[in-house]
């Protein structure tokens, strides 16, 4: 059996062929039939006006009888978008035919009291909505032995015929089962909170526009899954965390700052050793961080655990002080190189969306000391924060450049504007800043900056002698890293205030 | 300001009666008019505002009650409302100074003018329905409370009575009792009221309009010049023109009492398609396009060659023809709760409320 498509849906050619109006006779028949969801039994031409789309309205004989008593009840129901209309036995003229079929709707004319045939249709109905049920409950039933939540989804999209159904957190697709759709689609969504006050995710069906799926049973059964769709998220979720502990711990444990990686290790070894760290396998870590402490950690903890396993990545992801970390073990520095991309291709997209950054650690031929490739990762990651949400930067492009993330920028600015008012001042300023700045950069070579700046080696000399005159120490070696430091703080700003800031706009939590 | 009214007058006002209740055989209207001309020929008429009245002028309304006998099977002799104003003044005891037309349509819009001629009682230009009901208990003045009885009857054959009822309803019922044993019709007089009360709930200029359609209707000018002028004159709305492709008759059940036989004329609009039902009791009470309301009782329905614009009566319409179907309001206070209540659809056995009833 079929399990949708047995979901009975009844229509008017199969009430009218073995069903309760085959008693009836077609008056007008609308050349397709129409679904039939509900029947009315009116004793008042009104009461149409309020009958739900799909319902048969059957005239009731205390409303007397005539073609104007017809041709009113038709036009109510082509307006409530009615199946059919059922009246007395009576003759009717040509004329109240003719309305049937000008305004599309079946007439049907009954000779036993229109009533009977009112209460035959609605235990039918009721009959078939049973049915709908007890499929409802086979499914909950079917659905609740699901422990994954793959498993959850793929068991919904089955009964769906394998229409695409997905978990989405904030228009960003989590989870998902079945065909994704190319043409025109009805796409049904259910709330679904996780926990109280949660963050707002769906669960989402997109259903093929062919009429074959009843619409309001495509809901239900995303309603009777919903919980199961949770308790399987819930459950992934508690399995993630206790498989990240060690990766958590790694974080939590006692580093004197100052001291070596190998200190750590030596001190921590029995420990480490315990959580599962073997000191001869190789590791790449990976940190993801947001630009603030986030208001739903826990749920974004669960929400990024599902974008993990998205990106194939089977290694657990610990939420952990600052941001959250996994370690993945990668024998060959090749496999490096893919699982950068993989994170780019499959994550990076999402990460902009929900202003998350990452950094990944470098990869060495020696098993890494665990703590330094952290550190790595950490590091990677709060440097990536100045490129904008979405960003996945790796130490190993990075190195020591990775210094100049922890500058604070705004004192720079300070200092800059104290020590040295008169570039500050200065209408050229930026031509200047760009030119010492790309000097400096350099090592001095005026032929190299130049070439750089696509500037002749005159104007850039120029612009050296101006700078020195508005009192930037250029010839003091001992102050040449401040004077660096500064100007290449002041040439970022320059840079930042000419980019559009579109760069920034798509984060979710920018307001 | 009290208008004597010329020949023309009278022929216009015979053309604005029937345009008016298009639905009734305008026969009996032609034969009032031949004697009111005849009439006139020796003896002015006036047409007088019910503001020029004494406020304390008894006024009484003047009208014939048929029940299944036509006027001009059986045309009176002359004598019968000059009979029911005699009987109404010695019933209470006072002139009346003024008489007004219990319906302003069809032969009572005519009748006051006869009644005016032979007793030189001024005739009013107000009347109770603004139009023709079926019902004498369908009036403005019903609705304002003003008592309907003593009701003064004469018959065919001169038989009289005074039927004195305080339901208006109950009126009604012995009234129409009586007509039957009189003979098929009666002359009446009822409502008699003073002239501030006729004032406060009648309704007013209903006989100089009746002229105005006349002359609209009998000018030698285009069949849509004539549409606008009506459309201007009585906010009217042409909803279809259309052919007729069935008559039914006993088209509806009918308990109410009702003075005549329902039927329904069904026509389709060849340009549209549109579908367009007309059910008729006494006048057009329903006009439905595609089922839905374009208007209904109280709204008025005429239905007119669309060839020559002239007034198509009911009982000559064939299937094939093609007739235009204009509709405009009534009276104002027939849209109040009290006025729909008296007639709108369920009034004559459709049970359908009124389009204005649920804006109200």
């Amino acid at each position: 059996m079929h399990r949708s498509k047995s979901v009975p849906r009844l229509d008017v050619a199969g009430l009218l062929a073995h069903g309760s109006l085959r008693g009836t006779t077609p008056l007008y028949l609308t050349p397709s039939s129409a679904t039939v969801e509900n029947v009315v039994l009116v004793s008042q031409l009104e009461a149409i006006q309020r009958v739900r789309p799909n319902t048969v309205v059957v005239l009731s004989p205390a409303m007397g009888a005539g073609g104007w008593l017809v041709s009113a009840a038709l036009r109510h129901s082509w307006e409530r978008r009615a199946s059919a209309v059922v009246v007395a036995e009576s003759t009717y003229s040509n004329a109240v035919i003719g309305l049937a079929e000008r305004l599309g709707i079946t007439l049907l004319a009954s000779d036993d009291d229109p009533a009977g045939v009112a209460l035959a249709m609605a235990a039918e109905i009721g009959a078939a909505l049973s049915v709908v049920d007890a499929e409802l409950a086979r499914f909950a039933r079917a659905v609740a032995k699901d422990t994954s939540l793959g498993d959850v989804l793929k068991t919904i999209s089955n009964e769906l015929d394998g229409v695409g159904i997905s978990l989405e957190y904030d228009g960003v697709v989590l989870a998902s089962a079945g065909m994704a759709l190319r043409g025109e689609s009805e796409v049904i969504t259910v709330d679904m909170r996780r926990g109280n006050g949660g963050i707002r995710s769906t669960l989402t069906a997109r259903v093929p526009v062919s009429g074959v799926h009843n619409l309001q049973l495509v809901r239900s059964i995303l309603e009777v899954a919903s919980p199961s769709v949770k308790a399987a998220w819930l459950l992934g979720d508690f399995l993630e965390a206790s498989r990240a502990v060690p990766t958590a711990a790694l974080t939590e444990l006692d580093r004197h700052p100052g001291s070596s990686g190998s200190a750590f290790v030596d001190e921590h070894r029995h420990l480490l050793t315990q959580l599962g760290w073997r000191p001869e396998d190789k590791y790449v870590a990976l940190w993801i961080r947001s630009s603030a402490p986030h208001d739903a950690r826990q749920e974004l903890t669960a929400v990024l655990r599902l974008l993990w396993r998205k990106a194939a990545i089977r290694s657990p992801l610990a939420e952990v002080k600052g941001g959250w970390l996994a370690l993945i073990p990668v024998q060959h520095g090749d496999v490096v190189a893919q699982l950068e991309g993989r994170i780019r291709t499959r994550l990076a997209e999402t990460l902009a969306e929900l202003g998350l950054v990452a950094g990944l650690s470098t990869w060495n031929e020696d098993p890494p000391l665990l703590p330094s490739i952290v550190q790595e990762a950490r590091l990677a990651a709060e440097s990536a924060w100045s490129a904008g949400p979405g960003t996945v930067l790796a130490f190993a492009n990075l190195g020591v450049a990775a210094a100049t993330t922890f500058v604070d920028s705004d004192a720079v600015g300070l200092v800059a504007e104290l020590a040295l008012p008169r570039l500050m001042a200065c209408a050229d300023r930026d031509a200047i800043i760009s030119a010492v700045a790309a000097f400096l950069d350099h090592h001095g070579s005026v032929s190299l900056a130049a070439k750089t700046l696509d500037l002749h080696r005159n104007t850039l000399q120029t612009r050296l002698n101006r700078a020195r005159e508005l009192g930037v120490p250029l010839d003091s070696p001992a102050e040449l890293l401040s004077v660096h430091l500064i100007l290449n703080v002041l040439r970022g700003q320059a840079h930042r205030k000419e980019l559009p800031k579109t760069h920034l706009s798509n984060r979710k939590d920018s307001p | 300001m009290s208008t004597q009214l010329t020949a023309d007058d009278v022929r216009h006002l015979r053309t604005g009666a029937h345009f008016l209740a298009c639905a009734i055989d305008p026969t009996a209207i032609h034969v009032y008019t031949d004697m009111i001309l005849q009439a006139m020929e020796h003896q002015s008429l006036e047409l007088a505002t019910v503001a020029e009245l004494a406020p304390d002028d008894l006024v009484v309304a003047v009208g014939m009650v048929t029940q299944g006998l036509f006027i001009a099977d059986m045309p009176p002799v002359g004598d019968e409302f000059l009979g029911c104003i005699n009987a109404m003044e010695a019933k209470l005891g006072r002139r009346v100074r003024a008489i007004y037309s219990l319906a302003a349509a069809n032969i009572n819009g005519m009748i006051p003018l006869m009644v005016g001629l032979q007793s030189s009682l001024p005739v009013i230009d107000s009347d109770p329905m603004g139009r023709v009901f079926p019902l004498i208990s369908q009036t403005t003045l019903n609705i304002g409370q003003v008592a309907i009885s003593p009701i003064a009857m004469m018959g065919v054959t001169g038989e009289r009575a005074i039927v004195e009822a305080t339901n208006p309803q109950r009126a009604e019922t012995l009234v129409r009792a009586l007509v039957t044993e009189l003979g098929g019709w009666a002359a009446t007089a009822m409502y008699p009221c003073t002239a501030a009360q006729l004032k406060e709930h009648g309704v007013h200029g209903s006989v100089s309009r009746m002229i105005r359609i006349g002359q609209i209707q009998d000018a030698e000018t285009s069949v849509e010049r004539k549409y606008l002028m009506l459309a201007e004159l009585l906010d009217a709305t042409r909803v279809a023109r259309a052919r007729v492709t069935h008559i039914e008759g006993l088209s509806r059940p009918t308990d109410l009492g009702l003075p005549a036989q329902p039927s329904s004329v069904t026509l389709e609009d060849e340009s549209t398609g549109q579908i367009i039902r007309l059910e008729i009791q006494n006048e057009i009470l329903l006009v439905l396009v595609d089922g839905a309301i374009a208007a209904a009782v109280p709204d008025m329905v005429t239905l007119l060659n669309s060839e020559h614009g002239t007034v198509v009566t009911l009982d000559d319409v064939r299937v094939g023809n093609v007739v235009d179907v204009l509709t405009y309001p009534a009276a104002a206070q027939w849209y109040s709760q009290a006025g729909l209540a008296l007639a709108e659809p369920k009034a004559f056995g459709i049970p359908l409320r009124h389009p204005r009833r649920s804006h109200a």
